[in-house]
Order: C-alpha cells, then structure tokens, then sequence
C-alpha cells in the first residue's frame, strides 16, 4: 500500500482537475504558463505510452526521460504519483473522445446495431484498459472515489441505452435496471479482462461471446 | 520474523515464556485485525488494532513492520480459517430448473460469505501472489462445479463450443459482478439471486 497523497494544493494545473481553468490560465498569454502546459503535456503524453506498453508503475525518470522534461520539472507539475495517474486519465480521456463516440447510434436492424456496439466496445476497451488497470492499482491505496471512472461509465452506460432504445423503451423502473444491468454484464470492464483472459487476448472470441450473449439477452426482450 | 517464531510446536519456544507471550499477542494482534476486517474495515489504523487487541503500537510494529506486512499476514490467517467452506459443494440430482436454483443459491452464499475477505485482498494489490491464488482458485472451482452440475446440457457440445458456453454462462457469477450488482447497482441477495437464475436459464436453454 503506498502512502495517501499529501495535502493538495490549490495550484489548478498542477493537479489537473479542471480543464476550463487550464485554459484560462493558458489565454492570459503568459509565455511561462504556455511552456508549462506543452511540458505537462509532454509529461502526461510519456506516462499514458509507458501504460500503454505495460509500465504501470513508471518511474518519474523514465517519465522524464521519455517526455524530455526534467525530473525536477515532473516533480513541480504533479506532487504524487496518484495525481499523475489522475490527471493522466483526464488526458487520455480528452485524447480518445473521438473513438469514444459511437456512429449512427440508435439505428438499423437489431442484428447490425449488436454487431456496431460489440466491436466499437472491443475498440474502447483496447484503447482503455492499459490506463484503467495502472489507474485501479493506484485507486485501491488513494480514495479515488472514481470521479474518472465514473464519468466514463456513465458516458458508456448512455451509450448502450440510446444504442438499444427500441429494445428497452417498454420497461420501465426496476425492471429496467434489471434488464439492462443483466443485458450489460459483459461489457463491464472487469467482464472484458475476465474474457480477456481467457480467450487470451483473441478479440474475435471476446466479440464472439459479447454478440451471442447480447443477441439472447435482447431478443427475451422483443 | 524468524521462522521459530512462527512455529509455537519448536521445543526452544515452549521453554521460554517471553516468547509464549510474543505469540500470544501477535495471534492477539492478527485475530483483532480479521474482526475489523469483518466489520468492513478495509485498512485498519495500526493504533485502533494496538487497541482492539490490548497491546501497545510499539508491539504491534515489532511484529510486523508495515501495515501491508500485518494485513497479508491477517488475511493469511483468515483465508485459512475460511478455507474448509471454499471447498467445492458436490452436484444434486434434479431438472435442469432446479439444479439452476441450487447452483445460484450456493454462488450467492459464498459470495456473501467471501466478499469481505476479497475486498481485502483487493486492497492489497492484484498481482500479489496470495491475492492471485485466492481469486484463480474461486475461478477454477467455479468452472469445475459448473461443469459437473450441468454435464448433461454441456456434454453434447465440442471442445471449442464447451469453452465457450461455459465462459458465457459462469461470467455473471464471478465474484467482481455480484459486487457491482450488490455495491454498485444495489441489488439485495434475492434480486441478485432472480438475476443470475435468469442469466443461467438464458444460457443454459440456449444450448
């Protein structure tokens, strides 16, 4: 267990918690901010690649080695490792809005839209997963209460609902969280490495199994 | 800690009364641990253990000398404890309707039963060995007890279809989804307990 994070300090770019106040503080056309924020920048750029490549306890050297910023440097922007980890996250997620959109929500035939949302889930859980697994080991010592994950669940969550609305929209209350709570299980992330796993890696298996039970939990409702 | 410390049966220990003691208050400090375990206390403060089993800090540190330290060893200790009731459940005899009925119920009781101890381990870290063991171990006898209690659904199926239908069908019964149904959605033992019943019957009719 490391220990907690220190006390945070109210410096809004060195814990990453604000986008908005990023961008304000980059606009007052402070040369020096402009330079910490390409800095910052590169830092978490190098973090997420060490993730990526299976690094999930990245020193602060190969982070400064990899971003060219000092290590001096990576210790002013983020006091901890755990805001590091954080203000990764609130990267990588404004680097993959894009792929995080799914296409034509909501329409076409049942078989086509289960097909769409299995493999545009695949693609998400491969773009996440090496982040979410760093990001897990350094939730279960900090009190992440899950600010990050859950803005992500619940974008992913609405996701399936406005993906399968013609299907869903005859239940309502507890029976509906049921059926879709039952109608989700696969697609937790816990699911995805589970089926992971198992399958050893083997996408085409995951999606396989994804699809199927999809098909059997969606057609109970028609 | 030496490994004669560990073992109270050496004749060297049974000789020497500071040491009967020693072990009588680190078995003190370890039982207080798994009590506030049970009472959901994920990370124990070592002053509040000091105090739930009547020793000082400074002994509670002398017999391990992290928190991590006296948390693997207490979940050690538990785990060992708990072991006889991990042990696999023979399959009955019944329509598929009821052998569904019976797997769940018994799922679920582990469950109930475990989750305070794997929330634990999960705390401590994932890929520590002993946690990884718990966790592989629950998945294997998981997929074992499946298979024997529905061999009669599973068994015209070929190798890769086995696979398949079996990943399918135990996946809602992993212990990571009975917690996100009971802690995350809310779900108490008998709505969890319709769900997974359910999840089976679409499997299992399905083959």
């Amino acid at each position: 267990m490391s220990e907690k994070a220190g006390t945070l300090t109210s410096d809004p770019i060195a814990h990453g918690a604000s986008p908005d106040q990023l961008r304000d503080e980059v606009v007052t056309g402070d040369g020096r901010v402009a330079r910490r924020e390409r800095n910052r920048s590169a830092v978490l750029d190098a973090v997420v690649e060490l993730f990526e490549a299976g690094n999930t306890e990245p020193a602060v050297e190969d982070v400064a080695v990899l971003s060219g910023v000092s290590s001096r440097s990576i210790y002013r922007y983020f006091h901890h490792r755990d805001e590091l980890v954080r203000a990764a996250m609130w990267h990588l997620r404004a680097r993959v809005e894009p792929q995080m959109q799914l296409v034509d929500i909501g329409e076409g035939p049942l078989d086509e839209r289960i097909d769409n949302f299995v493999a545009h889930r695949l693609a998400v859980f491969a773009v996440l997963a090496p982040i979410t697994r760093a990001a897990r080991r350094t939730a279960n010592s900090l009190d992440l209460s899950s600010e990050e994950f859950g803005a992500f669940q619940m974008v992913l969550r609405q996701q399936f609902l406005d993906q399968f609305e013609p299907e869903f929209s005859t239940l309502a209350g507890r029976v509906l969280t049921r059926a879709v709570v039952a109608a989700e299980i696969g697609f937790q992330f816990d699911s995805l490495e589970y089926l992971f796993t198992s399958f050893e890696g083997n996408t085409d298996k995951m999606g396989h199994l994804l699809g199927r039970q999809l098909r059997i939990h969606l057609e109970v409702l028609r | 800690m030496t490994s004669e410390l560990m073992n109270p049966v050496s004749t060297e220990i049974r000789t020497d009364g500071r040491i009967d003691r020693r072990l009588r208050n680190r078995e003190a400090v370890l039982e207080a641990t798994i009590k506030m375990f049970i009472e959901g206390e994920v990370i124990p403060a070592m002053d509040d253990v000091a105090e739930r089993a009547g020793v000082s800090l400074r002994s509670v540190y002398r017999y391990f000398a992290t928190r991590d330290e006296l948390i693997r060893a207490a979940l050690e200790q538990w785990l060992l404890q708990e072991a006889p009731h991990l042990v696999a459940q023979p399959p009955i005899e019944g329509d598929l309707a009821e052998r569904i009925e019976y797997f769940c119920g018994q799922r679920l009781a582990l469950y109930f039963r475990f989750a305070p101890l794997a929330r634990v381990a999960l705390v401590l870290d994932e890929a520590d060995p002993l946690v990884r063991d718990l966790f592989d171990y629950g998945r294997d006898t998981l997929s074992e007890q499946f298979a024997a209690q529905f061999e009669t659904e599973l068994g015209l199926l070929g190798h890769q279809d086995w696979a398949m239908a079996t990943t399918a069908a135990t996946l809602p019964l992993q212990y990571h989804l009975f917690e996100y149904m009971h802690v995350g959605c809310g779900f108490d033992a008998t709505e969890m307990h319709a769900l997974v019943v359910e999840q089976l019957q679409l499997h299992l009719s399905a083959l």
